[in-house]
C-alpha cells in the first residue's frame, strides 16, 4: 500500500476529503500538515501501547465531556456513603425522590444530547464509567420488553436503592415505562418497555 | 505549510460507500508520513486484521472527530485516564445538584463538626493516596470539575491555596477547605490561615517542622 519516496518518509493512500479537512485543521492550528499527520500517528501508537484503539479513546473522552456538560461532578464515595448512612434511616423516601428527580433531568439531557446512537446504550456505558463500582451491566431484550441488570460488589443497600431510583428516572425521561423493579445489595433489575412511540 | 502539500502527489478517482450518506464521490490522495510511524501503524493494522489504508483513514477520521470536540488526539490521550483515576481513587460521578443538596442538607441537619471532620478525613486520605503536593494539585484540577480556578503556589516558607468554586454555597466552601486542610496535613503542612466565603477558598500553610 505504501510507496517509499525517501528514507524517512512513506506515502500512504487516504481519502482526499479527509486530507482537505485535516489540512483545514492544521492551517487553523498553525501546524505544518505533515507534522499534524505524524502527531496523529504518534497518538495511535501511544493508544496501542495502552491497549486501546484510538476510537475507544475518543469515545471515552466524548462520554466524559457529556458527563461534565450534564453537570455531573466528582464526589468522594466515602463521604457520600457516610452521609447516606446517617440520612437514609429517617429520610429514605425523600432521598429516593431526589435521586429519581435527578435521573429524570439527566435522562432528558441525554435524549437531547445523544443524536448518534441509542441514548440508553450510551447511558449504560456512562454508568460503567461513573465510579459506582458497577462490575457488569446487561441489557436484555425480551420481546417488546427489556431487562436492565446491574451488578456491583461495593454498593451498599442504601446506595443500590438510590441508584435504582436514579436509573428509573433516566428511563422515564427516555420514554420507557418501568414495569418491574427489584434490588438487593449491589444488584438492580429493572424491566421496562419502550413507550416513546405512544406519546 | 502549503509546501507540505507537495507530499500529496497523486490523486486517484474512486467512489466509496459512506454509511448514512449513500454513495459519496471521493478521490484518494497520497500523503507522506514519517516512515517509522507508518511502519508501526502498518504493524498495528495488521494485528487488527485491517489494511493499512482502512486503518489510516479511520485514524484520520478520529483526529477530525477529536477536533470537533475541541481537542487534539494528543489531548484526548493525555486526558484518557481521568475517569479511571477518579474511580480508582474512590470518586464517583454524581449530578452536581443532587450532591450539593445532600451536602447542604447534611451540613444543616447533621452535626456541622461531624461533617467538617468527614471532609478533613477524606482529604487526609487523598493526601496520603497522592503522597506528593504536585500530584495532589494536579488531581485537584483534573477531578474537581466544579472548580473554576485552583491555584496552589509554593513559596519558600508558605503554600498559598486559592480556589474558586462553581457552587456558591458557604457550607460547601467550608467543607472543601476542610478537605484541602486534611490533604495538606497528610502531605506535611500545617494550616496558618483560612478565608472562606461563598464560592471561594483561600488558605495559607507552612511546612510542619519535624
Amino acid at each position: 500500500m505504501g510507496v517509499r519516496v525517501r528514507r524517512e518518509t512513506k506515502l500512504i493512500r487516504v481519502y482526499s476529503d479527509l486530507v482537505a479537512k485535516l489540512n483545514e485543521i492544521s492551517n487553523r492550528e498553525g501546524v505544518p500538515f505533515m507534522e499534524y499527520v505524524n502527531s496523529a500517528l504518534e497518538q495511535v501508537v501511544r493508544a496501542h501501547r495502552l491497549g486501546r484503539s484510538i476510537k475507544e479513546v475518543v469515545d471515552s473522552y466524548e462520554r466524559m465531556l457529556i458527563q461534565r456538560e450534564a453537570g455531573l461532578v466528582m464526589a468522594p464515595l466515602e463521604a457520600l456513603n457516610k452521609i447516606v448512612e446517617r440520612f437514609y434511616p429517617g429520610e429514605g423516601d425523600l432521598l429516593e425522590g431526589i435521586w429519581r428527580e435527578a435521573g429524570v433531568w439527566y435522562g432528558k439531557y441525554l435524549s437531547i444530547k445523544i443524536r448518534d446512537g441509542e441514548p440508553l446504550e450510551v447511558f449504560r456505558d456512562m454508568l460503567k464509567d461513573s465510579g459506582w463500582g458497577i462490575r457488569e451491566i446487561n441489557l436484555e431484550r425480551r420481546g417488546d420488553r427489556k431487562l436492565l441488570k446491574c451488578f456491583s460488589l461495593t454498593l451498599s443497600l442504601e446506595n443500590t436503592r438510590l441508584l435504582m431510583n436514579f436509573i428509573e428516572g433516566v428511563m422515564e425521561a427516555l420514554g420507557y415505562k418501568v414495569l418491574e423493579r427489584n434490588c438487593l445489595r449491589g444488584v438492580i433489575e429493572i424491566e421496562f418497555r419502550d413507550e416513546s412511540n405512544k406519546k | 505549510m502549503k509546501n507540505d502539500l507537495i507530499f500529496i502527489v497523486r490523486c486517484i478517482s474512486v467512489y466509496r460507500l459512506s454509511v448514512g450518506d449513500g454513495l459519496v464521490s471521493s478521490r484518494r490522495k497520497l500523503l507522506a508520513a514519517r516512515e517509522d510511524l507508518a511502519e508501526k501503524a502498518a504493524e498495528i493494522a495488521s494485528r487488527r486484521r485491517w489494511t493499512l489504508y482502512e486503518f489510516i483513514n479511520d485514524v484520520l477520521e478520529e483526529a477530525i472527530r477529536a477536533d470537533s470536540l475541541g481537542v487534539s488526539l494528543r489531548e484526548v490521550i493525555d486526558e484518557r485516564g481521568v475517569l479511571r483515576d477518579a474511580r480508582e481513587s474512590g470518586f464517583l460521578l454524581i449530578p452536581a445538584r443532587l450532591w450539593y443538596d445532600l451536602v447542604d442538607k447534611a451540613y444543616m441537619s447533621l452535626d456541622e463538626e461531624w461533617m467538617r471532620g468527614l471532609w478533613y478525613e477524606c482529604g487526609q486520605w487523598y493526601g496520603k493516596y497522592y503522597g506528593d503536593l504536585n500530584k495532589f494539585a494536579e488531581a485537584l484540577k483534573k477531578l474537581f470539575w466544579d472548580l473554576s480556578e485552583a491555584d496552589i503556589s509554593l513559596g519558600t516558607e508558605e503554600i498559598h491555596v486559592r480556589c474558586i468554586l462553581l457552587n456558591l454555597s458557604l457550607s460547601y466552601a467550608d467543607l472543601f477547605s476542610r478537605f484541602i486542610e486534611g490533604a495538606l496535613d497528610s502531605l506535611g503542612y500545617r494550616l496558618l490561615s483560612r478565608d472562606v466565603s461563598k464560592g471561594a477558598v483561600s488558605m495559607r500553610f507552612a511546612r510542619r517542622v519535624p
